[in-house]
């Protein structure tokens, strides 16, 4: 009998437990020494029981903690006697499995030459170059997910991914490019794009040595064209965030209740497809839900939140396969899987058509504010645009606005777009996926260190 | 939980000269509200383990919650394979800590019954109808950190924390946020006046209208100043950054008005305190910034014997036993001349007063480069304050802008814990002279 068998006799409304494994394996080298950084393994189970519409948690590392914990969080849930009844969207009794793991490993011999080649290319185009860190790292994530639904799904699934920190410097200036590349499997997929990823390493080195003479980015409100991991970032941050439906349940976002409303201009088509192959992929979240490719607007229209059981149930939708942890440690919530901006049908030098701009390079981070609808961007560097053309670089700084005034200042969207291997903070830590075109925006506060 | 020493002796027989464990056994209790009601709970006890082998002069590393055999074996074949250091130094012997017995009893009487309770007391206290939303939680956990090493270390110290948050989302014709938090060691957290502060914050900010751009003086509320310490400033600061060409600074460069001075107090009874490192070296204060001018480092023993000064500062594990240790800083403490914020705020003729930011985690460490948006935050004139400020950013230089133009602290003064990373700062509003605000 396990231990969903015993939750069921006790007369939970529902019950799930999640054992979670996950083992990353890195490969470092910093400033032209091999680290070989370690290795983490991460190992555990989180139950979850919904007992009179509210939800009993915990989480342990020992099986043989399990009926313990069980008693815990029975009675965890039955203390909280809630006047709104939680309830959630059960999904089919089934037995199902996915497999997609690494085809070559992270740790071998080869990795770490490669890593070298990428510094020496990154040597030969600055003598700045004052340090480089170069990170390799392979994450093999298993899950076995049985609830009381008699719903069984077995997941697992590699990443690899490559972060590169370049810094240069000339006295006491400093300055830095930082780019991250990542796939499903395993090195396969750094293999497969090694020529680009050279490269786009020589190009960082080059444009860490023009940042450390250039001046700063103004303080100004101007038109902008974003760069694809940028335009990522706005779009994850300023509109992905707000149509995560818990935030719409608990009233703190900003897009609740606008299902079937204009939120941006008729350009802007998004979707969040967990199941395409980009670094955010899965065919079932971290409830045993299915991923679904989820349209969330449509030319400019509010058409779907992304949903977990409980938010699905809550707002009467079918669940998206949303809902995701980042270790057994963690609670899942809803979370965007892989966030896609529709290419428009701009070529990158129309998008540039601006008298007087700026061009706003690599995303450095950024931070949304669902319930006030508000967002803060960092970006690595900035370029002039002046009529029409790129001109010198400037240093980086921050860019911030408003959700639904900014989605309604897309003049334009690329038609070329790349796909970004990204992380989001929610709270917990967690890997995903974009692929994105370049826009271009009117007024875009940008709050820069120069005048 | 598996004992320190039967690792050890596995790692010792399995082909390691050197090895070093630490553990970190957490018992929590964790509960959620949204809008009144519980929304989430969670229990947990868990124990981490992080070993460290030294096969020659390489070191292996690794993580685990289960299967120690299989982890120390890994770690030992990353040795094996893993590159020579000359100067890869042994762990640390037997040295004892000052003991800050961080453990409080009434953490342990601390029930979900009791978090629930208290919470639903405290919001109850959130009953302004312009309140659209509230989010909160409380926490409370005991925790056991034990590190021991075949040179002879052996080290534990146990803590407690007790934790609470509030958000509330007002509106009126705009929106208005407020936050607040609390840390403590024991079970005196004030939860209620916790949701009244959110409840007072958010409502403050209805009615905001924009600011004029241009240089103006500012007071920075204490996480504020504390969110641009940790993320602009303290990076600069640490060993690895320095040694290996990611700080542009020296001892002696002068980055901060001459009365400041910032200190790494982690030998404080406190949330931030504690009596080892994660490599088992004893806690030490560290002024890094001395009346304004810089006097020190913070090393681990990779990094700090590299200088060659034989001197070594504290050193920390970074945010989780997840990563082999760095340098990291756990307790600032900001002093200089000190002012009530009544009267600070009585000398500024035309400025801002900032109560909460975003996007101070994407400042550039190396540079100290940073570039918020004020999300709470008042206009202040003829020294009074006036207003709720619309949306606006503040730019600057760490060394060049904010530290050498701070005029003076406040007498009030509040401790705030990152949210990016496990540093805990000490410090009052700060008054800034000439920072550059868009709106």
């Amino acid at each position: 009998m396990t231990i969903i068998d015993t939750a069921v006799e006790e007369g939970v409304d529902y019950a799930d437990l999640r054992h979670d494994r996950k083992t990353v394996y890195k490969l470092l080298r910093k400033n032209g020494i091999p680290i070989t950084h370690g290795v983490q393994v991460d190992a555990g189970f989180c139950l979850r029981v919904l007992v009179d519409g509210a939800w009993g948690s915990g989480i342990a590392t020992r099986e043989r903690d399990l009926p313990s914990l069980l008693t815990s969080v029975i009675k965890a849930a039955r203390c909280q006697k809630r006047i709104h009844k939680i309830r959630v969207k059960e999904a089919p009794a089934e037995t199902v499995a996915y497999d997609r793991r690494a085809s070559i490993q992270v740790m071998n011999e080869d990795n770490s030459d490669f890593l070298k080649s990428l510094e020496d290319c990154a040597h030969d185009q600055s003598h700045r170059l004052s340090s480089t860190t170069l990170l390799l790292q392979g994450i093999e994530r298993s899950m076995e997910i049985e609830t009381s639904e008699g719903r069984q799904v077995t997941s697992r699934i590699d990443r690899t991914s490559l972060r590169i920190n370049l810094f240069c410097r000339e006295g006491s200036t400093i300055e830095t490019r930082t780019r991250t590349w990542g796939g499903i499997g395993g090195m396969e997929y750094i293999a497969a794009h090694e020529h680009d990823i050279t490269q786009e390493t020589a190009q960082l080195a080059r444009e860490a040595h023009i940042l450390v003479d250039a001046d700063h980015s103004p303080s100004a409100i101007m038109d902008c064209v974003l760069s694809h991991t940028l335009t990522g970032t706005l779009i994850h941050e300023a509109f992905g965030h707000a149509v995560e439906a818990d935030s719409v349940i608990s009233n703190e976002s900003i897009l609740a209740g606008k299902i079937g409303e204009k939120v941006a201009e008729e350009c802007i088509t998004m979707i969040d497809d967990p199941t395409a192959p980009l670094f955010g992929h899965y065919l079932y979240d971290h409830e045993g839900i299915k991923g679904h490719r989820t349209p969330v607007v449509k030319d400019g229209i509010l058409t779907s939140y992304l949903h977990s059981r409980e938010t699905a149930a809550h707002l009467d939708c079918p669940p998206t396969g949303h809902c995701k942890a980042e270790f057994y440690s963690n609670l899942p919530i809803v979370r965007q899987g892989n966030t896609i901006l529709v290419p428009g049908d701009h070529a990158d030098e129309e998008l540039m058509e601006i008298t007087h701009g700026l061009f706003l390079g690599d995303s450095a981070g950024g931070q949304v504010n669902v319930a006030e609808g508000t967002f803060t961007f960092g970006t690595q560097f900035t370029r002039e645009i002046r009529d029409g053309e790129l001109g010198r670089y400037l240093k980086g700084c921050s860019l911030s606005g408003n959700i639904l005034e900014t989605m309604k200042n897309v003049q334009a969207v690329g038609k070329s777009t790349i796909d970004i291997a990204a992380g989001c903070g929610k709270g917990q830590m967690d890997l995903q996926g974009r692929s994105m075109p370049q826009i271009r925006l009117q007024k875009v506060m940008i709050g820069g260190r120069g005048s | 939980m598996v004992e320190v020493h039967n690792i050890l002796k596995y790692a010792e027989k399995s082909g390691a000269q050197e090895a070093e464990i630490l553990t970190d056994h957490t018992r929590f209790t964790y509960a959620r509200f949204e809008s009144g009601e519980p929304q989430q709970t969670l229990v947990g006890d868990i124990t981490e383990y992080a070993v460290r082998v030294r096969v020659d002069h390489a070191l292996g590393f690794a993580y685990f919650t289960d299967n120690w055999q299989s982890a120390v074996k890994k770690a030992l074949s990353l040795a094996e394979k893993g590159y020579q250091h000359e100067s890869c130094p042994s762990f640390v012997t037997a040295t004892p800590p000052t003991p800050l017995h961080l453990s409080d009893p009434s953490i342990g009487a601390v029930t979900l019954d009791v978090l629930i309770s208290d919470l639903t007391d405290g919001t109850a206290l959130i009953d302004d109808p312009r309140i659209l939303a509230h989010t909160g939680s409380a926490h409370v956990a005991h925790s056991t950190a034990e590190i021991a090493s075949t040179s002879g270390a052996h080290q534990v110290e146990s803590s407690t924390l007790a934790s609470a948050r509030m958000a509330c989302r007002a509106y009126e014709t705009d929106y208005g946020i407020g936050a607040a938090h609390v840390h403590s060691l024991a079970y005196d957290i004030d939860i209620e006046g916790v949701c009244e502060k959110a409840q007072h914050d958010a409502l403050a900010q209805l009615g905001k209208e924009p600011p004029h751009p241009g240089k103006k003086q500012v007071i920075l509320s204490p996480r504020v100043c504390a969110n641009l310490l940790v993320c602009a400033a303290v990076p600069s600061f640490l060993g690895h950054n320095v040694e290996e060409g990611r700080s542009a600074l020296t001892c002696g460069d002068t980055v901060a008005a001459h009365h400041l001075q910032l200190t790494e107090t982690p030998l404080t009874h406190g949330p931030q305190g504690r009596s080892f490192d994660d490599e088992g070296m004893p806690s030490q204060s560290v002024e890094l910034i001395s009346d304004g001018t810089v006097d020190a480092f913070l090393y681990d023993r990779y990094y700090g014997q590299s200088t060659g000064s034989g001197i070594r500062y504290g050193q920390y594990r970074g945010r989780t036993l997840k990563e082999p240790p760095l340098p990291c800083a756990t307790s600032l403490f900001l002093r200089g001349s000190s002012s009530p914020l009544e009267e600070m705020i009585s000398s500024v003729d035309d400025g801002l007063m900032v109560i909460d930011e975003t996007n101070s985690h994407a400042s550039k460490s190396q540079s100290g480069l940073f570039s918020i948006a004020v999300t709470s935050g008042f206009e202040i004139k003829k020294g009074e304050i006036t207003g709720p400020v619309n949306r606006c950013m503040i730019s600057g230089l760490a060394f060049e802008d904010f530290l050498p133009n701070v005029t003076c602290i406040s007498t009030e003064r509040e401790l705030h814990r990152s949210f990016v990373y496990p540093t805990y700062v000490d410090t009052g509003y700060v008054l800034v002279d000439g920072l550059r605000i868009t709106a």
